[in-house]
């Protein structure tokens, strides 16, 4: 398996992601009260999850031949990595900062997984069909034998 | 917001002088690893940069809110272009013209930030 493509899917998805989520913002005239919410660490801290979580998830679809199957199964799989992890570290802030209960926080939590993992899906396929229309073929998602490191 | 601003200046200077390079001397696996890491450092930025804007942002309809949307969308186009000229890498094939082209719309992309930090 070649990492070059692992690292290039994985960063793709998660800056695409990022890329359209504000041109949506913007075009609804939301970007600016929306993304002047969050800090500059918890910022950077959202979009690091999230690019772990692509590249986990480009690592295992390359991995496992590329298959929009295995795109669906992935992106669901990063969209509750994503949640979850991002939800369980607001919990817990929120509950060191405010006193808060972290139960109540983190049962929602879990049921916002199921959502997440039918939206992930969803993505992970989409991300897939895309992938595949500008590399020209699933099999160009690949190194050539000798091109390999 | 200095250290957003620096990081997001720098990474466009990755991006553009390495699709120069890459259209000049050829890509190469490494440069295309710096690449998407630089691509990576600019959208992150560039989301800080407009937060600081707040409920302040300029809306489509201004001319400073269409020329951001202008830079969205070519930030978009770039990122595809990427994936392709990173495909011809990976794959051993010929790329300057991958190189050329996200230099050409990167470039665009920096000229339309400094219209959106000056003009």
């Amino acid at each position: 398996m070649d990492r070059l493509v692992v690292w290039v899917l994985g960063t793709w998805h998660a800056c695409f992601l990022l890329a359209v989520f504000l041109v949506g913002a913007h075009a609804s005239g939301v970007a600016g009260s929306l993304t002047g919410a969050i800090g500059t660490g918890v910022g950077i801290l959202a979009f690091g999850w999230l690019w772990a979580v692509s590249l986990w998830a480009a690592h295992r679809v390359v991995a496992g031949g590329a298959s929009r199957a295995l795109a669906g199964l992935y992106g669901a799989g990063a969209g509750v990595l994503f949640v979850a992890g991002a939800g369980t570290v607001t919990i817990f802030v929120a509950a060191l900062q405010e006193g808060l209960q972290p139960l109540v926080g983190l049962v929602f939590v879990a049921f916002a997984c199921v959502p997440a993992a039918i939206v992930g899906s969803l993505v992970g396929w989409l991300l897939m069909v895309l992938d595949v229309a500008i590399v020209g073929g699933k099999g160009e998602l690949s190194a050539p034998p000798g091109q390999q490191p | 917001m200095y250290a957003v601003h620096l990081v997001h200046v720098l990474s466009m200077a990755v991006v553009v002088g390495g699709g120069v390079v890459g259209a000049l001397q050829g890509g190469s696996r490494r440069l295309e690893a710096v690449h998407w890491g630089a691509l990576a450092a600019l959208v992150v930025t560039g989301v800080g940069n407009v937060g600081r804007y707040g409920d302040a942002l300029p809306v489509v309809g201004t001319a400073w809110g269409t020329v951001l949307m202008a830079k969205l969308v070519l930030v978009v186009i770039l990122l595809g272009l990427s994936v392709r000229r990173s495909h011809a890498v990976w794959r051993g094939r010929p790329a300057v013209a991958w190189h050329a082209a996200t230099a050409a719309v990167s470039a665009a992309i920096a000229g339309s930030g400094v219209w959106l930090a000056h003009g």
